[in-house]
């Protein structure tokens, strides 16, 4: 079925296009229902444009390189929804992200923190929290509960979280220098003798290497070892 | 993601059982195969997904499951796709379903790949 309002051009937009300072908004979320409610919600409010909704992540990564948001507001309804936070980012650095979660592990909570989300507000408050929240994180603040707060700042203080929960994180902290060396490379798509070249080593030792990466990461061949390392931040 | 009204691209509830981590960065993609009135065609589009063993984009035209295609991968979102890494796969439509913007979902296993 057809979503006929998602993605709407600003100008279509139900805000005054005049209102030039109005916070700029792009919704994320699985369905349809939802953003249009949302939508609906938030262009009652002065000071607030949705400039698109997207149904899935290549939708957003595009309309976020379009429209250029300032808050990203992303459904946090399974972990891997967390992957395409990064991802935004990446495409557009000045947005800020709330994420709407009607998920209560506080895990997940803390990874959503971790890879950037700026206010997290759960889908049983009312609108006026998330309004709260919106202008709270436009303004250059946080929109947290107190106890992930804490934990936020402890992890800070300490110099660095903990992630005895992120298997990735522990196969990845098992790597060496030359082993992520040589995955950077593969991730440029070179060749064993090209590797061996720009590593000074011979290619058995590339050979030797990359049986050594692929027990690591669990991975079975090349492709799959390039889209890891891609995925992970390890390519560049 | 709208799992109701579209043929699933990227199921959520299913990405956590998949064997291969996949990613769902809009890739550039050219693609060569035949379409389903027997035509040869080449296009230019972006994936919805991409793993080791395959990946999901949309085509204008529909194909029939069981063809082969040809593919490049540009391992990159970057407007400079001149030094992305590529990667060239040879595979076999596995699935294809209409989709509302009148494209139509296709799903590929790959066969074979190599590195540009």
């Amino acid at each position: 079925m057809a979503d006929p309002i998602a993605h709407r051009p600003p100008q279509q937009s139900r805000v005054p296009s005049r209102d030039a300072k109005a916070i700029r908004i792009l919704i994320i979320d699985d369905h349809v229902l939802v953003r249009n409610g949302l939508r609906i919600l938030l262009e009652r409010q002065d000071g607030i444009m949705v400039v698109g909704e997207a149904g899935n992540g290549p939708e957003a990564l595009a309309i976020a390189l379009s429209e250029r948001p300032d808050i990203i507001l992303l459904a946090l309804d399974w972990a891997n929804d967390l992957e395409l936070l990064p991802k935004l980012y990446r495409i557009t650095p000045e947005a800020r992200a709330i994420m709407l979660t009607g998920m209560s592990d506080l895990n997940t909570h803390r990874r959503a923190v971790r890879l950037g989300a700026l206010g997290l507000v759960c889908k049983d408050q009312a609108i006026e929290v998330l309004l709260q929240a919106i202008a709270k994180v436009h303004a250059g603040e946080v929109w947290l509960e107190r106890t992930l707060m804490a934990e936020v700042l402890e992890e800070i203080t300490r110099g660095g979280p903990a992630q005895p929960n992120d298997p990735e994180a522990v196969k990845i902290g098992t790597l060496t220098r030359r082993e992520r060396e040589v995955i950077r490379l593969v991730g440029q798509c070179l060749k064993n003798r090209q590797i061996a070249a720009q590593m000074c080593i011979a290619e058995d030792t590339v050979r030797h290497h990359l049986t050594s990466i692929f027990g690591k990461l669990s991975v079975v061949d090349r492709l799959e070892l390039v889209i890891y390392a891609y995925r992970h931040g390890l390519s560049s | 993601m709208d799992a109701a009204s579209e043929p699933p691209s990227t199921p959520p509830d299913q990405r956590v059982f998949r064997r291969h981590e996949r990613i769902y960065d809009p890739f550039p993609v050219r693609i060569r195969s035949v379409d389903a009135s027997g035509e040869a065609f080449e296009c230019h589009t972006v994936l919805d997904n991409f793993s080791a063993s395959g990946f999901y984009a949309r085509l204008q035209r529909p194909v029939k499951c069981g063809t082969k295609l040809f593919a490049i991968v540009h391992l990159s979102t970057s407007r400079c796709e001149g030094l992305a890494p590529r990667v060239a796969v040879r595979g076999v439509v596995l699935g294809v379903a209409p989709r509302s913007d009148v494209t139509w979902g296709v799903a590929v296993r790959f066969t074979h790949y190599r590195f540009l």
